[in-house]
């Protein structure tokens, strides 16, 4: 997905260091003043700590039956005039990211509602995935949707690509439009999806993907959105069982506030074109979630979500995608026992496509400072 | 054994009630204080329409005559942010707080500061031009070097 440099699977000497390293630039940037001839900083850092039971060992790869991981997501962003940069580093022990440099993005705001990026981001492709990025803590369900799951762990979109992002917001009398549009080196397939690195890409991997969202904010109800999107990408596999994809992505999504009900839901349609020993074959699939998060009070927040794939026996690609969740329905509870620190707990029941399992899943998220 | 449940009940709802009570008066006792928003006595003609103020404080950008506002939160009274909170960005203390987080972690920049040290918000406040807060009117007129922009709440619902 990101940087990836412990897939060894044994904590090297390489992967300590970078861990040495990542703590003494956190406790550099912890002392860094506020504002310094013109240079504003900002710090946070989102620890998480997750514990998962299935009923079953999966058959699918990289999926155990106990999960027991911590991790980190660390981010900064700087401001010098109309520049901006942004990194989010993500640090976890046991899972299958290791260390990765998830975001990096050099900025420039030439005006407040026009930002022009150059790096690595995450794809406007829906809702989901560039309102939480890799912060655990500020979504209420521990789990993201499948679909918009990060490649490593099994995702079957694009989620982050290198290159050019531009978004732009127009304010209109009662409402705003904001833009987003990418432009730049989307994935390549090996047993997975893997996202192109900044500083590393496997030869030949690197093929071009845009994707374009369009969303609409009342004003005076800034929570509530709602949107559509379109992406294209051409994914190479590389050492894989085909030779290329081409993936056309639709969709619509909302995410709206009722007086006591939250209401977050997309759905996406996908086209996928598999070239396999020259020979094309096409197909596409509906995928919806839907979750729903109705706020006890101020500490305890119930939620439910009901994910499902319509047609998905008839996409090409999905027949490679062994990691990919077609169905799941969810319920948990979180509860925010300080401002900071959250407790939640997720109980589901996971469809993969020749095995299922349910899951019990235990997650401590919290952002400092 | 009944007995002893019935009267727990009671005593529960006894101190629920005392409760309510208590946060009615206390509500009630704040109703006479108006909630102001004030700048720096450098921007003597700033205005911002209650649109603006509320962007404001969701992180959003706004710049006056080529001034960019920069918002900052009196966090130094728990009732007043909580009216701030009610009234201005109708939204409950950690919904607001983890949407600020949010915006800086998609968009960078930085996040709104919180000051609960009255001396230290003061101090920012008349020391930074563009800088634009809100505090109790009663507060606002003894202060020098600050002035109210608008009122944000007028005390009670007359």
């Amino acid at each position: 997905m990101g940087t990836d440099i412990s897939n060894s699977g044994v904590l090297g000497m390489r992967t300590v260091r970078l861990w040495l390293v990542a703590v003494l630039l956190v406790c550099n940037l912890m002392t860094i003043p506020l504002s310094y001839a013109g240079l504003t900083t900002e710090f946070l850092a989102f620890p998480t700590v997750t514990g998962a039971h299935r009923s079953q060992a999966p058959v699918v790869h990289g999926v155990d039956r106990e999960d027991f991981i911590p991790a980190v997501d660390l981010f900064f962003t700087a401001d010098y005039e109309e520049f901006r940069v942004l990194a989010e580093l993500f640090l976890e022990v046991n899972g299958a990211h290791g260390v990765h440099l998830e975001r990096f993005q050099v900025g420039w705001l030439p005006e407040p509602d026009l930002a022009v990026w150059l790096g690595r981001f995450h794809n406007p492709i829906g809702f989901w995935n560039t309102a939480y990025h890799h912060g655990s803590y500020l979504q209420t369900s521990i789990s993201r949707p499948s679909i918009v799951e990060f490649e490593h762990d099994g995702g079957i979109l694009p989620i982050h690509v290198s290159g050019l992002f531009v978004e732009k917001t127009v304010n209109t009398a009662g409402s705003s439009w904001q833009y987003a549009f990418s432009l730049g080196a989307g994935p390549y397939f090996k047993k997975h999806l893997e996202a192109v690195e900044l500083f590393r890409s496997e030869e030949n991997s690197v093929k071009l993907l845009s994707s374009l969202r369009l969303s609409w904010h009342p004003v005076g109800a800034e929570n509530n959105q709602l949107g559509l999107f379109i992406g294209s990408a051409a994914i190479p596999g590389v050492a894989s069982k085909f030779e290329e994809l081409k993936q056309l992505v639709r969709g619509v999504y909302a995410d709206w506030n009722f007086q006591s009900v939250r209401m977050t839901s997309a759905l996406y349609s996908i086209n996928s074109d598999v070239k396999q020993s020259g020979i094309r074959t096409e197909g596409s699939f509906i995928n919806n979630y839907l979750q729903l998060e109705a706020p006890l009070n101020a500490d305890w927040t119930p939620y439910g979500r009901l994910e499902r794939s319509f047609g998905d026996q008839d996409d090409p690609f999905l027949n490679y995608a062994d990691a990919f969740i077609r169905d799941r329905s969810l319920i948990g509870v979180r509860y925010d026992f300080t401002h900071n620190q959250t407790l939640k707990l997720e109980l589901s029941r996971v469809d993969f496509s020749s095995s299922n399992y349910n899951q019990v899943t235990l997650q401590w998220s919290a952002v400092f400072p | 054994m009944e007995r002893s449940i019935s009267m727990m009940r009671r005593s529960i709802l006894s101190f629920f009630s005392v409760l309510l009570l208590c946060n009615i008066v206390g509500i009630a006792s704040a109703t006479d204080k108006k909630v102001v928003l004030v700048t720096s006595a450098h921007m003597e003609n700033l205005s911002l329409n209650r649109l603006e103020v509320r962007q404001l404080f969701l992180g959003g950008n706004v710049t006056k005559n080529g001034t960019r506002i920069v918002p900052i939160i009196n966090d130094s009274d728990p009732l007043l942010y909580e009216i701030f909170l009610q009234k201005i960005v109708f939204m409950s203390a950690r919904t607001y707080e983890r949407r600020l987080i949010s915006r800086v972690l998609h968009k960078g920049s930085q996040r709104i500061q919180f000051s609960s040290n009255l001396a230290s918000f003061e101090n920012s406040l008349i020391t930074n031009p563009g800088w634009v807060s809100f505090m109790w009117e009663s507060h606002a007129r003894t202060l020098p070097g600050v002035i109210v922009i608008e009122e944000l709440w007028p005390g009670s619902a007359k």
